[in-house]
């Protein structure tokens, strides 16, 4: 089972990414799920045709108890991957990386490996490891390795490696390992050798580099990831080579 | 307000458990919990407290050091107790506030193990539930861990004994009086039972006693709490098990079950599988530990002809304040309740309601103060429950061959 979690600053196309890249998998013939650990709970949204499901904190706001099955947190998407949301509690308020906590507790007693036996597992995690709990996908037992979605802008090189050294400093506690980099462009300056020189710092590979892509916009206007939307066009190709890539490279 | 309790008290909670579970087994147990609460889990809930010395220490967290994070000091402090007093194992376990803070302590015990190399075990406590919760994992948890340090693999060596060795499994000062545990040691003696381990109330062994708990020959089941634990040792070792306490006339049927279980490997629900079936009303109501009260029930049925009804702390999995794991599944209650019996998730008036529908309550005796005038009520102490209050009713009289001691005001009819 290959179990990434997928990190980076705010707005840098995590979701995009993850959802593109669980798409791949799933072209590719896998078993995948898809846990979106945002509080705004849209990470699957373009696995989904648009369509919001009911995220674990929303479960537990409406009927004031744990879910007894996955049925009631958990819908079936793009070539059947299995999509999920953490959620959160009301902006402003509670505690969204306790939520992820609880969600992964739930999931846990739900037996959701051991039912679903999935390929792979892709955790889609907000912005920065600010607390305990938006480190919990890379605890002992949930994802094993750490992708950092990054630009070339200076914030997201800077939370990129703010993640890369919380990463590090977790080397003790069996932790998930940082493996690399995906540079999704935003076309500033000198954008690929500045991601590049960050990389060798960090010592870790740029796993892909997605080019800004009207495609990907316009799929996801429809809902959709560009394995549905545009399933021959190069954007397409380049996450089925990174998804390909990405086993070959956890396999070694 | 209709959960409002007034008069009384919640049980003890899941640290107070794992304090109580491997108060003499010779480790030294940590609660990650402000200071100053250390009376909550070894004075107040212990008994053993003044005569008995045990290794417990309350690591002091503090509000800056939640808000920063700082697990160094947890783990800084740990190792440096451990230096200094030398435990043979160490056991984390957490409160309400790491609880929430989502404190990562599998990968603390194991930076501890690897620090001190010492067996080092987390027990997944929150503080919210029930003590059962705490005695189930901490067995069944270090148990696991020595299974895994191969420790349990050098007990190899048997030693001859006359008589077939058998473990009591399940008994702490919080479901059991110190009288009563006497009582049974002293009844399993003259009933050709030699006692291999008894854990882990009234210990008084070595640490590698414990290694040797897969020697004996089938394990005497006390509480529901040590069922995790016996199931695995089932699993693992094939090591029988019977479930029931040898309570009045009662007793001749746990010695057959024990016999059976040594000779055909045969599992046994002793306290489930003699009770009354027949479809008569109950005319007494026992709450507490479920073993414990359904075997008491059970000998009473027996010895009296009468239909009983048994309350049993619930295992909380209904209780939507706690979002955490459950070892005390509600497939081990099915096992142990009867049809008329059933899980403790009644507020203080309801459970008045139903004591005014019987005539006899078996409980501890703080449930007097909420019984009906007209019920004849047979206190039986529960340190889980009302704390020292309950020492005065030991109910070591349960032993005896027949109920009629203990039921001495008004035999149940």
């Amino acid at each position: 089972m290959l179990k990434l979690a997928f990190y980076g600053k705010g707005g840098i196309g995590k979701s995009t990414v993850t959802a593109n890249l669980a798409a791949a998998f799933a072209t590719l013939g896998l078993k995948v799920i898809q846990i979106g650990c945002d509080p705004k709970a849209d990470s699957t949204i373009n696995l989904l045709h648009g369509q919001k499901i009911t995220s674990v904190m929303d479960y537990f706001r409406q009927y004031d108890a744990e879910p007894n099955d996955l049925e009631t947190i958990a819908k079936r998407g793009f070539k059947n991957i299995l999509c999920l949301e953490t959620g959160g509690p009301t902006p402003g308020l509670g505690c969204a990386g306790r939520g992820i906590i609880t969600t992964f507790q739930i999931l846990k007693e739900l037996q959701l490996f051991e039912t679903e036996q999935p390929d792979v597992v892709l955790y889609d995690v907000l912005g920065d490891v600010v607390c305990g709990g938006f480190a919990a996908p890379i605890r002992e037992g949930y994802a094993e390795y750490v992708v950092i979605v990054t630009s070339g802008e200076k914030m997201a090189l800077y939370a990129a490696n703010n993640i890369a050294q919380a990463v590090a400093n977790f080397a003790d506690r069996s932790y998930a390992k940082l493996l690399g980099l995906v540079l999704n462009c935003r076309n500033v300056p000198d954008e690929q050798a500045k991601v590049e020189a960050f990389a060798k710092s960090v010592n870790v590979p740029i796993l892909a580099t997605i080019p800004r892509s009207d495609e990907i916009n316009i799929c996801e206007d429809l809902g959709q990831t560009v394995l549905e939307g545009t399933a021959n066009s190069d954007i397409a190709n380049l996450f089925l080579t990174l998804a390909s890539n990405l086993q070959k490279l956890t396999k070694r | 307000m209709e959960d409002l309790a007034i008069v009384l008290p919640s049980y003890a909670a899941d640290t107070s458990g794992v304090a109580s579970a491997l108060y003499e087994l010779g480790g030294l147990t940590v609660i990650h919990d402000a200071s100053g609460c250390n009376s909550t889990y070894s004075t107040f809930d212990e008994p053993r407290w003044f005569t008995k010395e045990s290794a417990i220490f309350i690591s002091g967290l503090t509000e800056m050091e939640a808000i920063l994070g700082q697990d160094e000091r947890l783990i800084n402090d740990v190792i440096a107790a451990s230096q200094a007093i030398k435990p043979k194992f160490i056991t984390l376990a957490g409160s309400p506030m790491p609880h929430l803070l989502g404190t990562d302590f599998k990968a603390i015990a194991n930076i501890i193990e690897e620090k001190t190399s010492l067996p080092t075990i987390n027990i997944p406590t929150n503080g919210i539930n029930t003590y059962a919760q705490g005695l189930a994992d901490a067995w069944r948890i270090l148990m696991q861990k020595l299974q895994t340090a191969k420790t349990l693999k050098k007990t190899e060596k048997k030693t001859k004994t006359e008589k077939p060795s058998i473990n009591l499994l399940g008994t702490s000062p919080l479901d059991q009086s110190q009288e009563l545990i006497a009582s049974l040691k002293d009844f399993i003696g003259k009933n050709d039972f030699n006692i291999q381990t008894n854990l882990s109330f009234d210990f008084q062994g070595k640490f590698q006693d414990l290694t040797r708990i897969t020697l004996a020959k089938a394990n005497l089941v006390l509480s529901a709490s040590a069922l995790p634990l016996a199931q695995w040792l089932y699993e693992t070792f094939e090591q029988p098990y019977v479930v029931g306490w040898p309570f009045g006339h009662l007793a001749k049927e746990v010695l057959k079950a024990l016999s059976k279980a040594i000779n055909d490997q045969k599992i046994s629900y002793v306290c489930a599988e003699m009770r009354n079936k027949d479809n008569t009303k109950p005319t007494c109501l026992l709450i507490g530990e479920s073993v414990l009260n359904t075997s008491i029930a059970c000998a009473l049925e027996l010895e009296f002809n009468i239909k009983t009804k048994v309350i049993t702390i619930s295992n909380n999995s209904n209780n939507r304040l706690i979002t955490s794991h459950n070892s005390l599944s509600d497939n081990i209650f099915n096992h142990i309740l009867s049809a008329d019996d059933c899980q403790l998730r009644e507020n203080e008036s309801a459970i008045a309601e139903i004591f005014s529908q019987f005539k006899h309550i078996v409980a501890d005796p703080i449930y007097k103060m909420i019984a009906n005038p007209a019920n004849i009520f047979h206190p039986l102490g529960h340190l889980a429950f009302s704390g020292r209050l309950s020492l005065e009713y030991p109910g070591d009289d349960l032993l005896l061959p027949s109920l009629s001691t203990f039921f001495r005001r008004s035999l149940p009819c």
